[in-house]
């Protein structure tokens, strides 16, 4: 008995000591960060972003790595599988880790991706050709409610953020949209900016790359952004609209809880810096800071909100 | 643009082009390792330079690695990236009958011409040619995939039939997993590990070089031929003349290269492949193609090393990556605060003529690189002993198709492809149709569901499809390369009656 | 049997198997086409239409002109049976074993799988010198230049 508590007691010795080194000092060691998209989109260029940062706080390297496909849900299947050590860490967006298990068998459930920290969100935004007959958002409405169908929306993928923002937008206006999904938010845009569709229902940041040749109608953000003070936000036009797509930072789920703190401490440090957020800022993202603490709660409120939409997308398909 | 030349070309540039194209080509030539990942690992280093030391960094490995997957296509049937299809399709036969170290030089030539077409469309051309990328919607890339898969007809070696059947397992395996245009989750079994698809990279490596390993275990004849005479070197001379004679080839397939390059949706192979089947249209010999013709290794290097420039363009100008490495380098280009679009060439030209000339240097130095390496690889290759080639070329297989992801899944995908690959070749299923099949078909159904769509919510689906003058001249072009044998084949009836009957 | 140039009915045991194939294959999507979205069906529909065509033009073909039946020499399947169970156990093996490790047996058994006439100690030698600078290269390369993790 005497002996079989101390071997257990040696044991549980025995394993602090060989994890303690670990969470010590995290990290010691280049951290592998999966992107879980093809390169450049917003989860690569955030990536790109921090990787200087993560270096200049915690004097370790990030090696960037790329494993595309179903829309994120390959990798996320994925994460669980990796060393729980800290070492190996992964992108994740919101709403499509809640959406992807919602529609289909994909391997995962949202809360074996639960994030470490959220860092910030793109926000949905509609965006039209400069020369599109559509000067307001209005405009577009009162086409698609006297023409159903006819206005297309092209988007980044099936059953996506961009299709369920869609979805919705139906839903608010009474509106009639025919939504394209798209491999991606670059061929949606090139799609508007070629004229092959009449509007994209994307993000802010990809308004901001297309510059001037396009115009964006309304964004879904609280208060209007510093990279579009002259666009009205959803709220403004009288329609309760606000959300995007949320990024953050996850590990495997047996990660010791020490250690998620720390990634979480250390993004949210990158998120602080000055020059990085005015960065992301530039590019049309939007900084939020969504610490470890707090993300049951946030998923909670995520899920709650996109329930209606969801349900809309099930009945669509 | 004489100051961004003068910037391009200090010492401290000059001699990162020339390791850049070096290392690109090595990691061309190996399979699986990709210009992709060499782009993504550079793009960290590159923060420390100067954004145009930076920028002509990865341009040149970018060159290099585009290049480099000639190596393996011709000298193992293995094209190291997807760009490389169709060089392997005249190049490994070229190889096999002793002509590789010609192969080795063409394909060379091809590439440097191609690629200062590409750079040069960029330098002087890009914001009006950016446009091209935007006249192509979804229709007219259903529509150029169809006319990629029109290949097929033509190509399968003496038995059309089984060609077609193997372009058709080919697209089935391509709907394998989550469609991202349309939401299905097709032919995965259950199998969660499928739901991303069936990898395009060991897919390639298990049907093309799983059966050359397997045929080297269990055949007792050497790999490639040995030339009776002594091995003649760079037979630049002959190359050259070659090149010379096809110069109409040449300047076709980097147009058509670059041309393909601008379009974001479809890339090297598709260019490769396009430029092979037009130079096989227009060829007085079309038969000798898939067994080893100069003009079949000319068309798909100069295609797609020509991309590389023409990617550029829609990146550039538009913000619209036309290639995965070009949105890496679109992504550096935004952390180093250089805001792509129309103005970029004018408020920052600076730094994109740097750029470009950092191109232009990257490709002439893939002349001299290219054919010293590849001169030594061909050397190696044929006088390797068997026991040593075999087992060395398993492990790149198994290398290749794990480092791309890092994942094991992929490479029990990439065995039991290159298991089946072997099996069916018995039958007389070849790989190519079935790799056209997969690399093609995802773009021929995304632009078709979303052309379907779009016809739809227009009120017309049979104006979508046929009634854009773009979409109709592309139709032309296929039906003109469906017809192409049986034309030549009554041409050359007709002159053999004519010769019969004077 | 001597191959004479008309046979009367040609059909050739590789054509009955590749029609086979094809067959499976297209009654396969079929089968599964049933639960897809409707365009999400067209490419299977179509791939498997083309399928069943092809197998039955194979066939038809086949019957109606005599195969030219090549006389190919008879295959080792015993040596095809090594190289495909070692690359088989290569690829499970991966993660398990490490890189290093699965690599190194590999090589060695496809060498004995390729070998076909006994080697000297010198020969020998150089194919594990071989072996060990290919897997230590890529080793070094993988790990450490292009940073991916290998197991």
């Amino acid at each position: 008995m005497i002996a079989r508590r101390s071997l257990i007691a040696l044991t549980a010795l025995g394993l602090a000591a060989a994890v303690a080194p670990a969470q010590a000092d995290y990290p010691e060691r280049p951290v592998t960060y999966i992107i879980p998209y093809n390169p450049g989109g917003e989860s690569d260029v955030t990536a790109r972003f921090q990787e200087q940062h993560f270096k200049g706080i915690t004097g370790q390297d990030v090696v960037i790595q790329y494993k595309p496909g179903a829309g994120g849900a390959t990798a996320w299947a994925q994460l669980n599988g990796f060393e729980p050590d800290g070492y190996t860490i992964m992108n994740v967006n919101f709403p499509h880790a809640i959406l992807q298990p919602a529609m289909k068998d994909v391997g995962y459930q949202t809360e074996d991706v639960a994030p470490a920290y959220i860092f910030h969100y793109t926000p949905d935004a509609i965006v039209v050709r400069a020369d599109s007959p559509y000067q307001t958002l209005q405009d577009l409405i009162d086409d698609a409610t006297a023409n159903p169908g006819t206005v297309t929306f092209g988007g980044s993928g099936t059953n996506s953020a961009n299709h369920l923002a869609a979805v919705r937008f139906d839903q608010m206006t009474g509106a009639k949209t025919t939504y394209i999904p798209f491999k991606g938010s670059a061929p949606a845009m090139a799609a508007v900016l070629g004229g092959q569709i009449k509007a994209a229902m994307t993000y802010t940041t990809q308004g901001i790359k297309a510059g001037d040749q396009v115009r964006v109608l309304a964004v879904a953000t609280p208060e209007r952004i510093e990279a579009y003070p002259d666009v009205p936000t959803f709220n403004e036009l009288g329609f309760d609209f606000v959300g995007g797509a949320y990024r953050g930072v996850t590990l495997p789920k047996d990660a010791p809880q020490e250690v998620r703190q720390r990634l979480s401490d250390i993004i949210g440090e990158i998120n602080a810096v000055p020059e990085f957020r005015q960065q992301l800022i530039d590019n049309g993202y939007v900084p939020v800071d969504i610490p470890t603490g707090e993300i049951d709660q946030w998923l909670a409120d995520r899920k709650a909100d996109y329930a209606g939409g969801i349900e809309q997308l099930r009945a669509s398909n | 643009m004489i100051d961004a030349l003068l910037n391009a070309i200090t010492p401290f540039n000059l001699a990162l082009a020339l390791f850049g194209v070096i290392a690109g080509t090595f990691i061309g030539a190996l399979p699986g390792l990709s210009a992709t990942m060499a782009v993504a690992v550079l793009v960290p280093f590159t923060f420390t330079m100067d954004p145009a030391s930076g920028l002509i960094a990865l341009g040149a490995v970018y060159t290099g690695a585009i290049y480099g997957g000639a190596y393996s296509a011709i000298l193992v049937n293995t094209p190291g990236t997807p760009a490389a299809i169709a060089t392997s399709m005249d190049g490994f036969p070229m190889a096999k009958r002793g002509d590789g170290d010609l192969a080795v030089t063409l394909s060379c030539l091809g590439s440097v011409v191609g690629g200062m077409v590409g750079a040069l469309a960029l330098l002087l051309l890009a914001p009006p040619l950016s446009q091209v990328a935007l006249a192509f919607g979804p229709v007219e890339y259903f529509w150029l995939a169809i006319f990629g898969l029109s290949l097929i007809a033509t190509l399968s070696r003496g038995n059309t039939v089984k060609g077609l059947v193997g372009g058709a397992i080919g697209l089935i395996l391509s709907c394998v997993g989550s469609a991202v245009v349309g939401g299905d989750v097709r032919f995965t079994f259950g199998q969660t590990p499928l739901l991303g698809g069936i990898p395009v990279i060991p897919a390639l490596i298990g049907l093309y070089c799983i059966p050359v390993l397997i045929d080297l275990v269990i055949k007792k004849e050497a790999h490639l031929e040995r030339r009776a005479e002594a091995v003649s070197g760079f037979r630049f001379t002959e190359a050259v003349g070659l090149m010379l004679r096809s110069k109409f080839n040449l300047f076709r397939s980097a147009v058509l290269g670059t041309a393909v390059g601008i379009l974001p949706a479809a890339g090297g192979s598709v260019a490769g492949l396009i430029a092979y089947s037009e130079a096989k249209r227009t060829s007085k010999k079309p038969e000798e193609f898939g067994h080893g013709a100069t003009d079949g290794v000319i068309a798909s290097e100069a295609a797609n090393s020509a991309t590389v420039g023409g990617g550029f363009i829609p990146t550039l100008v538009l913000g619209i990556p036309g290639t995965p490495p070009d949105a890496i380098i679109l992504g550096a280009l935004l952390v180093q605060g250089i805001r792509t679009g129309p103005q970029l060439f004018t408020q920052q030209a600076d730094i994109v003529y740097t750029f470009v000339f950092g191109l232009i240097i990257g490709t002439l130095f893939m002349l001299p690189t290219g054919l010293i390496i590849g001169r030594y690889a061909f050397r190696l290759i044929v006088s390797v002993p068997k026991t040593v080639l075999a087992p060395s070329i398993a492990l790149l297989t198994v290398i290749g198709s794990f480092a791309i992801e890092s994942n094991t899944v992929h490479v029990v995908i990439m065995v039991v492809l290159g298991v089946f690959g072997w099996l069916i070749a018995r039958v007389g299923f070849e790989a190519s149709p079935i790799v056209l099949g997969l690399i093609l078909g995802p773009i021929a159904e995304a632009g078709f569901v979303q052309a379907w769509l779009i016809g739809g919510a227009q009120g017309s689906i049979p104006a979508m499809f046929f009634g854009r003058p773009l979409s109709l001249a592309i139709i032309f072009m296929i039906v003109l390369t469906l017809a192409s044998p049986a034309l030549v084949n009554w041409r050359r009836g007709r002159m053999q009656e004519k010769g019969a009957t004077p | 049997m001597s191959a004479s140039p008309n046979r009367p009915v040609g059909i050739s045991a590789p054509d009955i198997i590749a029609a086979a194939i094809a067959l499976t294959f297209g009654a396969y999507a079929l089968y599964e086409a049933r639960t897809m979205s409707d365009l999400g069906a067209v490419f299977p529909v179509t791939a498997a239409i083309v399928l069943i065509a092809g197998a039955t033009a194979i066939l038809a073909l086949g019957f109606m002109r005599p195969a030219n039946r090549q006389t190919a020499p008879p295959t080792e399947w015993k040596r095809f049976a090594y190289a495909v169970i070692t690359l088989f156990a290569w690829a499970v093996l991966l993660k398990p074993l490490g890189f290093v490790i699965t690599s190194a047996l590999g090589m060695l058994a496809i060498t004995l799988a390729a070998r076909r006439e006994p080697m000297a100690a010198k020969a020998a030698a150089l194919h594990a010198l071989n072996g060990i600078i290919l897997i230590g290269a890529f080793y070094a390369v993988m790990r450490y230049l292009l940073k991916i993790a290998v197991p």
